[in-house]
């Protein structure tokens, strides 16, 4: 039997002791390799396998019109990506691709383009963007290792079409382009916010922390009424499809206020597919001038009363039916023998126009054109508004404009700048601010600054009396007789504007612009409104023909739907809520 | 060399210091793994809390989007056969204006 001498045992444990310290050291070596050398670089990789730093998107704030219904809002939506995954075959890949084009729908250049990204090995690849949260739960639900998700948002437009041009609209990542989308975009975005995740080994979720919580987009009330909205784009269309128009306009103001309730334009594009509707975008209201013909006539008779140079019933021959002004000859529609003045108006005689208008000093004429606002922004609070085009009296050619632009020539105005000016009738004198936003917060809670006080252009009284004495007749046995309206008076003045030929570089007969504004009811005014067709056919082209009975449409309706009662009993009679009880037994 | 025997209280002491020992080791390893399945499900929990959240604004919109004007017109019009009233059929409440 072998005995174990303490010499044995001693070189033993040497030995043991020596492998120990070399595995020890290599393990410290290792370690100090781990923790010191590569520790910054192993650190930063650690952190990437098991956290996220996610930017969370603020939410848009949404867009209501004046009663509250939403007419723009944001929701979820997702980005699908791919990346990479080490030690995944090309055929896993592909396998991969065709599980997630079964779900997403992809087409087979998607595939290709993803595929490609893949053997090339960048570092991800967008499978689809704009993705439904259902869509994209139902791709989480494959499992696929190397998906992963960007969580985004969608402005969606529940009534498509309804108030596209004060919409305006947003591009696929929410950057803004146009309309009430652009102009209060500071309001509406909010401030992203960021937080960590930190996911375990099967990059499950485990943590969240929010470091900096988004700011969300404050909500914006418009001045729109939808309903209004609603009824002014349906009369539009139709007109423009009766008449065989190129494109018109619509606007419905709150003559106290100065609110637009409706702003309509034709032609109008689907707010969800904004980028697809380039040739739609043009908001002809505020961004699109025009030579207006007749209706600019009220400021030069406002210009003329005010100064005293002309009397309600003083007497104008208009029986030529021409007056030669320089080389130009300014005729009427028609003749129309001697007129008072209050009849040129209402004729809506270029004559008679003419001879009152030349009473007028050249720069008191210029002078109320100002103060009705022409030649400068309305201040309407939205993007893209042009001034119109009005010339400074220096650059007038001495004989000729005057006159012309007395008629509505020389000067390129908006619908909305004549709406603006018409509307003074309506405001007792004053040239309201129009707006679009109702109410709204900047990111402190307190309100965005409103705008300046109302200036007065005429005297009430002035105002008053060329509504009754003129603007009412206009409508009940004047040039726009057909937009009368048997249940309530109306205030108006037409417009027939040739328009410039660009090739002949001439005015032609063959072309027009029509317009008709005005206010209802005239004695305690509801709505102003302006109706403008471009290029009318169908052998139809007065404004009295063409708008008037647009707008009388627009108006009834839009009179009954707020509940006004009739200021002239209809044939049928009216019926209140009180006569009603009491005719009951 | 001869080895130092134990004696029975060295014993015990060194396996109940050894059984605390695991059995911290053991509260600490199920704490962690406890804390990250509640953390996993307090996560599942708000995703499925968002998504409820987002259901309720989609049918929101979708219901917007239902009464739009158009829509409703057309309904009233084409299935339910409704026109426009007379002016004599109308009931005024009274003569204030609301918008």
């Amino acid at each position: 039997m072998r005995t174990f001498h303490e010499g044995d045992i001693r070189k033993r444990t040497l030995v043991v002791s020596f492998f120990l310290t070399a595995w020890f050291a290599v393990l410290l070596v290792r370690l100090v390799e781990l923790q010191v050398v590569d520790h910054a670089g192993l650190k930063a990789r650690a952190l990437k396998q098991s956290q996220a730093k996610i930017t969370v998107r603020a939410r848009r704030g949404d867009i209501l019109d004046r009663n509250g219904t939403v007419l723009a809002s944001s929701l979820p939506v997702y980005t699908v990506k791919l990346s990479p995954v080490e030690k995944e075959t090309p055929a896993q890949e592909t396998g991969k691709v065709r599980r997630l084009q079964a779900v997403l729908g992809l087409s087979e250049k998607n595939v290709a383009d993803v595929l490609k990204s893949l053997k090339e090995n960048d570092s991800f690849t967008f499978v689809k963007k704009q993705v439904s949260p259902e869509l994209a739960a139902r791709v989480r639900d494959l499992r696929l290792p190397g998906v992963g998700f960007d969580e985004e948002s969608r402005r969606y437009y529940p009534h498509g079409s309804l108030a596209a041009h004060v919409l305006g609209g947003v591009n696929a990542d929410e950057s803004v382009q146009a309309g009430v989308e652009s102009r209060y975009n500071d309001v509406l975005k909010g401030t992203d916010g960021q937080r960590i995740t930190l996911k375990d080994n099967k990059k499950r979720n485990y943590q969240d922390q929010v470091t900096k919580p988004p700011v969300p987009g404050r909500d914006i009330v418009l001045t729109i009424h939808a309903t209004i909205q609603y009824i002014a784009e349906r009369a539009l269309a139709r007109a423009v499809e009766e008449h065989s128009a190129t494109s018109g306009t619509v606007i419905v103001l709150d003559p106290a206020t100065g609110d637009i309730l409706a702003l309509a334009n034709y032609p109008d594009y689907d707010v969800n597919d904004y980028t697809e509707s380039k040739s739609a975008w043009l908001d002809r209201a505020i961004g699109y001038t025009y030579e207006p013909g007749s209706t600019f006539k009220i400021v030069a008779a406002s210009a003329a009363l005010e100064k005293g140079l002309v009397g309600y019933n003083e007497l104008f021959d208009c029986s030529a039916g021409f007056i030669k002004v320089g080389p130009l000859i300014i005729s009427d529609h028609e003749r129309m023998g001697v007129l008072t003045f209050a009849r040129v108006l209402i004729d809506s005689s270029n004559v008679g126009t003419v001879k009152f208008a030349a009473r007028l000093a050249a720069a008191d004429f210029y002078a109320m054109i100002r103060r009705f606002g022409f030649g400068g922004k309305t201040g309407i609070d939205l993007p893209a508004e042009e001034a119109g085009r009005i010339r400074p009296v220096a650059q007038w050619n001495k004989v000729v404009s005057q006159p012309h632009i007395a008629i509505g020539y020389e000067v390129g105005v908006t619908p909305l700048q004549i709406l603006r000016a018409m509307n003074v009738f309506a405001a007792g004198g004053r040239l309201v601010r129009p707006r679009v936003v109702r109410k709204s917060t900047n990111f402190h809670g307190s309100p965005v600054q409103g705008p300046p006080p109302d200036e007065t252009v005429l005297a009430e009284g002035l105002a008053a009396e060329l509504t009754s004495r003129v603007f009412e007749k206009v409508v009940e046995d004047g040039t726009a007789k057909l937009g009368r309206l048997d249940e309530f008076w109306m205030a108006g003045k037409t417009g027939t504007a040739q328009r410039l030929d660009p090739v002949l570089k001439a005015y032609t007969t063959k072309s027009h612009t029509a317009s008709f504004v005005g206010f209802v009811p005239s004695r305690r005014p509801v709505l102003s409104l302006i109706v403008v067709l471009d290029d009318p056919k169908e052998g139809f082209y007065y404004g009295g023909q063409v708008c008037a009975p647009i707008f009388r449409d627009i108006a009834r309706q839009v009179l009954r739907y707020l509940g006004v009662a009739p200021e002239r009993a209809p044939a049928g009679g009216v019926i209140t809520a009180d006569l009603q009880k009491k005719g009951t037994p | 060399m001869i080895r130092r025997k134990w004696s029975p209280r060295e014993i015990a002491l060194g396996a109940a210091f050894l059984a605390a020992l695991v059995g911290l080791l053991t509260f600490y390893v199920w704490y962690q793994t406890e804390a990250v399945h509640l953390g996993i499900d307090t996560g599942q929990r708000e995703a499925e809390i968002k998504a409820l959240h987002d259901d309720i604004l989609k049918l929101e919109l979708k219901k917007t989007a239902l009464l739009t004007p158009g829509r409703v017109e057309k309904i009233a019009r084409a299935d339910l056969g409704l026109v426009d009233p007379k002016t004599g059929e109308i009931i005024y409440k009274d003569k204030t204006v609301s918008r």
